[in-house]
């Protein structure tokens, strides 16, 4: 029998729990026990690293190192030129995200079946929002950037799925998720 | 699982073909009208149009019909040179009296326009009597001989005012007739007015030259409002007879673009001091300046009964912002009052005019409860800070019954409205979006047309952020 509080984990990003402390289900885990895309059959998946309950909410968490891996693949394109290099990022950044959320919400309704509280089935379908939080610091430019990049996941997730599936996307700074957050899921 | 699609009320549907930039366009009208893109997208032109419009629906068109064809008899009486004294005062006097009841009716001294046609077409007739029997008959052989001499040449002059006059009262008094069909005698007068509006405030010669393809027609229809047709040679106008009751239901219609021109405000409004020589084309000469900004320095000549509708946001703009009042004297001059001081507007800072400027049409009720104010780039000269002031402002303007359109291409403007619906999402129902360089009805979520309007905005800042790593 399934439980969501074998999943509950404190949030850490960039290798440090985040401050406050934050409790939230751990999706991608990888040890044998708490595994919760393995339990959900669906091992390989890609997914995000933890969900959470916010006001009658699922909010999907990807803990990133944006500006690293804007550059990263940057670097791997380097070779094209600016207007073709900077669209393939966004198709690579789209894609991976696109991935991330509907393999998370494919782990979730997966996982409905299998949790016997039925309290917790039915908070599991809710509404969701995708959040991407990235550590490090972020500077103007970076705020600016982070937007932009906001507005094409926003089009690219909401132009396949309704608003009763995916709210909203933000991209948040992950040492304020303790602060945007119940310090524990709190399913309405 | 409820969802919370963010969804606007529409008051309007816009449909545009073959206008200007725009091949074809579907366009939304709400409380807070939003027309966003880059450059040269054609925001400004659909402004522009929509304020041509509302502008021309909210006029009184009767009273301005029939002041239009008083002064017109008005303006060939006093052309008369050749014409006996005696005659040019009897004649103007009649003429004068036909003001005096033409100011009547605009005064609502006399309420009824059927009242007005008949008091004016007895008036006509007596004119018409007073008029020599030869301006009625036709020109003989023995006219067209004497009219070879230098003597003949003054009475051709004579008989050309004359009958100028006489048609002037002819067509007076053939439309004071069909008063009956008032809906006739408003469309005429819509169409005449919609026409003047597109060649003033677009500043063209023709209103055929806002055509995108020469080719075809440029065709604007607004459900249950109109519909316009304008090819090469004509403009059709069709009302629809749900239109009449939304006629004049608008205090005002204001359109309020770039603070410079108010910064050069007193050279502007002597530039409409056209020469005398200009003389009938007063009316239609082009200065490069649009009509809506005359058409605003007009509204603010007026004193308007009543309190002010938004003493609060008045005094936020103000005292919490620029720190000072934009004033208007009685002579027209325009100042900025600050610290006990006050200088000419010209020598304040373009953004504080900008700001200054949505405050003081507030103060002299110019936007008041139901106004519509058309907006052309709030953001100009407004660093961001205040670009969020300005759209705030707006907001809540529209938040309380006033129709804003804004035509931007401010990212930050769209970030502002973004943050306000995420922290209030009930006041989406004010919200219409449109997003250029083409707007579409198709996509009915408030949230994801921001995110691609912003998107678009955003682009040129993210490639020099990318370029920068």
């Amino acid at each position: 029998m399934t439980r969501l509080a074998e999943f509950l984990e404190e949030v850490r990003a960039g290798g440090e729990p985040v401050n406050p402390a934050l409790l939230a289900y751990r999706m991608d885990g990888t040890s044998p026990q708490s595994n919760m895309r393995a339990r959900a059959g669906l091992g390989t998946c890609n997914c995000c690293d933890y969900f959470t309950f916010s006001g009658g909410t699922v909010v999907l968490i990807e803990e990133t190192r944006l500006a690293a891996q804007i550059e990263d693949i940057l670097r791997t394109l380097a070779h094209l030129q600016d207007g073709e290099r900077n669209r393939h990022l966004l198709r690579s950044l789209k894609r991976e995200n696109r991935l991330k959320a509907y393999g998370s919400l494919l782990v979730l309704c997966r996982l409905g079946r299998e949790l016997a509280d039925q309290d917790e089935a039915a908070a599991v379908s809710g509404t969701a929002d995708f959040w991407l939080a990235f550590s490090g610091d972020m500077d103007h430019d970076d705020a600016r950037g982070f937007d932009h990049v906001r507005a094409e996941l926003m089009d690219d997730l909401r132009s396949v799925l309704t608003p009763a599936v995916v709210q909203d996307v933000r991209i948040v700074p992950a040492r304020e998720l303790g602060t945007m957050l119940p310090s524990r899921p709190l399913p309405d | 699982m409820s969802s919370k699609r963010t969804t606007s009320q529409v008051h309007h549907r816009l449909r545009i073909r073959n206008f200007g930039k725009l091949s074809r366009a579907d366009i939304r009208v709400g409380n807070f009208t939003v027309l966003a893109g880059p450059n040269n997208t054609g925001k400004s032109f659909v402004s522009k149009l929509l304020y041509s419009i509302f502008n021309a629906l909210n006029a009184d068109l009767e009273q301005e019909r029939v002041f239009r064809l008083v002064s017109s008899l008005r303006f060939d009486s006093r052309r008369l040179v050749s014409v006996d004294g005696a005659l040019v005062a009897r004649l103007r006097r009649i003429v004068s009296d036909m003001e005096d009841v033409a100011l009547a009716y605009r005064k609502g001294d006399i309420a009824a326009l059927d009242q007005v046609a008949s008091i004016l077409l007895e008036q006509a007739t007596e004119l018409k009597r007073a008029l020599p029997e030869t301006t009625q008959a036709s020109e003989s052989a023995e006219d067209d001989a004497l009219a070879a001499t230098a003597h003949g040449s003054r009475r051709r002059l004579h008989e050309r005012e004359l009958s100028r006059l006489l048609q002037s009262i002819d067509r007076l008094s053939h439309e004071l007739k069909q008063v009956e069909d008032s809906r006739a005698f408003i469309e005429d007068e819509l169409k005449h007015r919609l026409r003047r509006n597109l060649l003033g405030n677009f500043q063209v010669p023709k209103v055929q030259d806002l055509r995108s393809d020469p080719n075809r027609n440029l065709q604007v229809h607004i459900d249950d409002l109109l519909d316009i047709d304008g090819s090469e040679n004509k403009l059709r106008l069709g009302l629809y007879s749900s239109a009449f009751g939304k006629l004049s239901d608008t205090p005002n219609v204001v359109y309020l673009e770039s603070p410079i021109y108010w910064k050069i405000f007193t050279p502007l409004r002597d530039v409409r001091r056209f020469g005398a020589s200009l003389g009938r084309a007063r009316g239609t000469a082009l200065t490069g300046v649009p009509d809506y900004f005359y058409d605003l320095v007009e509204s603010l000549t007026y004193e308007y009964t009543g309190e002010m509708a938004y003493p609060e946001i008045h005094r936020w703009l103000v005292d919490d912002v620029i720190g000072g009042k934009v004033s208007v004297s009685e002579f027209g001059e325009m100042s900025f009052e600050e610290a006990g001081r006050s200088h000419p507007l010209s020598t304040a800072a373009t953004g504080v005019a900008n700001i200054g400027m949505l405050a003081m049409l507030v103060e002299r009720k110019v936007i008041d409860r139901g106004t519509m104010l058309f907006i052309d780039e709030p953001e100009a000269h407004l660093h961001t800070a205040w670009q969020t002031v300005m759209a705030d402002a707006l907001f809540r303007l529209a938040g309380e019954g006033v129709k804003v359109v804004v035509a931007t291409h401010s990212a930050d403007i769209l970030k502002w409205l973004e943050v306000h619906l995420k922290e209030h999402p009930n006041d989406a129902r004010l919200v219409a979006l449109n997003r250029f360089p083409d707007p579409r009805c198709d996509e009915d979520d408030l949230m994801v047309q921001l995110a691609r309007m912003k998107r678009d905005l955003t682009k040129p800042f993210f490639d020099l952020y990318l370029r920068g790593m």
